[in-house]
């Protein structure tokens, strides 16, 4: 698919633990070695941006021995710029309605060992799945993720989600790998034995957040997920409140599906039962604390009560600007600081909104939006 | 994927306990796990940053006090060192509660567990 296979020197780290690089091939003249990962991209009308997807793929340290791009009805030219690159494309009889239904099409045609699952909106640091394969070691690990960060950050949400993402990765995240237990191994990139995603069926559609569900199921069987800080992902954000609110909505309710779906697995996994339940109180409670109690108090006792809504600046400042200065976006990553607190408010409010919606009115979400 | 409050409730208060506990851990793995190597690095940054976090709070209060001169305004009961009791009831409230929903956890996880 790539071109002429050739024998030569292998990357250091390929090999060492995820298994050996079957072969050395050629791209646009590099010298790569391969590994036995098929990479499937899901893609509607994506002609935008696959382009750039396709190509850090193939710029990648450690080659894919395939690309498969599941064509999902897009009624523009993303199959076409897809083989021009010289990739597979693969087209289901009719649209699959989500991201999931694209991605178990594509799960039959795939013979390697290790799948990568990527957003067609995504690219890759060239050493990405170089350092997600190296960390399927062990047999126990069926999935790996990496770091996420907004390959664009100009608006107002993709700012605030530029600095939940530095804060989340560098803090929250790096401890759940250190308590063996990331929280989720994330949709727009992650890592999977083919053989778990087989015994499992694929990617499930009783949810709105696929990738959860599949974490939660990984722990509750015994398996490990592993969180790769240098695994670097850039995926393009929602650029603004409209699609921002899809997301958050999709993201809310899976996350509720989730909770309820597994509450009974998830309490025999220690750890992962502390963050869902932290999650869930400060979700729901802290939310509503937040979004009433403190405006009400500011109104009514004192204005003070508004500092609320800063006082835990540090929390969130601290690890962001530790990542920013690591990675030269110290000002950048100050400038977006108020919209992280803006789009942490919409969040909530959209939190509020699925609660209400899934457990109050029985409205459970079951439509895919795509979130740009 | 973070939902709701990212940052705020006792969702950080949890993480930096977590922290806390790193280093104990990472020692109590050294010393009875064959083979494993203290992981200074992670450790330390990680610790680093609980730590600024901590610091970022104090100053944050610091701040607040001096400008709006609150705990001087505070009419107190208990006498000196009663600003200080203010300060950290916020935190010892949040800790409580944080305690109190990993009890409420745990318990549920104990009693859900099928017998054998």
């Amino acid at each position: 698919m790539f071109g002429k296979k050739l024998q030569n020197q292998l990357p250091e780290c390929a090999g060492t633990e995820g298994g050996e690089p079957k072969e050395n091939r050629t791209t646009t003249g590099r010298e790569v070695a391969t590994c036995p990962v098929t990479v499937i991209v899901p893609a509607y009308n994506e002609a935008d941006c696959i382009a750039d997807t396709i190509n850090s793929l193939l710029a990648q340290s450690l080659m894919p021995e395939a690309i498969i791009v599941i064509d999902d009805g897009s009624t523009d030219n993303t199959a076409a710029i897809c083989r021009s690159l010289g990739v597979m494309v693969i087209t289901p009889p009719e649209n699959t309605g989500s991201k999931a239904g694209a991605q178990n099409y594509a799960l039959s045609h795939i013979k390697t060992e290790y799948t990568l699952a990527l957003d067609a909106d995504t690219t890759l640091k060239e050493d990405a799945l170089e350092a997600l394969y190296t960390a399927m070691g062990s047999q126990d690990v069926v999935a790996a993720c990496g770091f996420v960060i907004p390959q664009k950050v100009s608006t107002l949400w993709e700012r605030g989600r530029y600095v939940e993402y530095l804060m989340a990765f560098t803090f929250y995240k790096e401890i759940q790998e250190y308590y063996e237990k990331p929280l989720i191994s994330s949709g727009c990139f992650s890592l999977f034995r083919t053989e778990y995603l087989q015994q499992i069926k694929g990617w499930s559609l009783r949810t709105m957040a696929e990738d959860m569900d599949l974490t939660w199921t990984a722990y509750q069987l015994g398996k490990k997920v592993r969180f790769i800080p240098s695994a670097i992902c850039y995926p393009i954000e929602p650029h603004n409140f409209h699609f921002m609110r899809k997301q958050l909505t999709r993201w809310a309710h899976g996350f509720i599906q989730n909770v309820r779906l597994h509450r009974k697995g998830l309490l025999q996994v220690p750890f992962l039962r502390s963050i869902v339940m932290v999650m869930c109180w400060d979700a729901s409670i802290a939310s509503i604390f937040y979004l009433t109690a403190l405006p009400i108090l500011a109104v009514t006792v004192s204005p003070l009560f508004l500092l609320g809504y800063i006082i835990d600046l540090p929390m969130v400042l601290v690890p962001t600007l530790v990542k920013a200065y690591s990675r030269g976006e110290t000002w950048k990553a100050l400038m977006s600081i108020p919209a992280f607190l803006v789009l942490r408010v919409v969040n909530s409010a959209i939190f509020l909104e699925a609660l209400f919606k899934e457990l109050v009115l029985k409205k459970t979400l079951t439509t895919y939006e795509k979130g740009h | 994927m973070n939902i709701g409050l990212p940052g705020a409730g006792i969702g950080g208060l949890y993480y930096l306990t977590c922290t806390a506990i790193m280093p104990f851990k990472e020692l109590f793995l050294t010393l009875t796990k064959p083979g494993h190597a203290f992981r200074y690095r992670l450790v330390a940054t990680q610790l680093s940053i609980a730590a600024g976090i901590v610091f970022g709070l104090f100053l944050i209060y610091q701040l607040v006090t001096s400008v709006f001169g609150l705990g001087l305004s505070v009419v107190t009961p208990v006498g000196e060192g009663s600003v200080l009791f203010y300060a950290l009831l916020p935190i010892v409230v949040s800790l409580g509660l944080l305690v109190l929903i990993l009890i409420l956890v745990e318990l549920a996880a104990f009693l859900s567990k099928k017998p054998e």
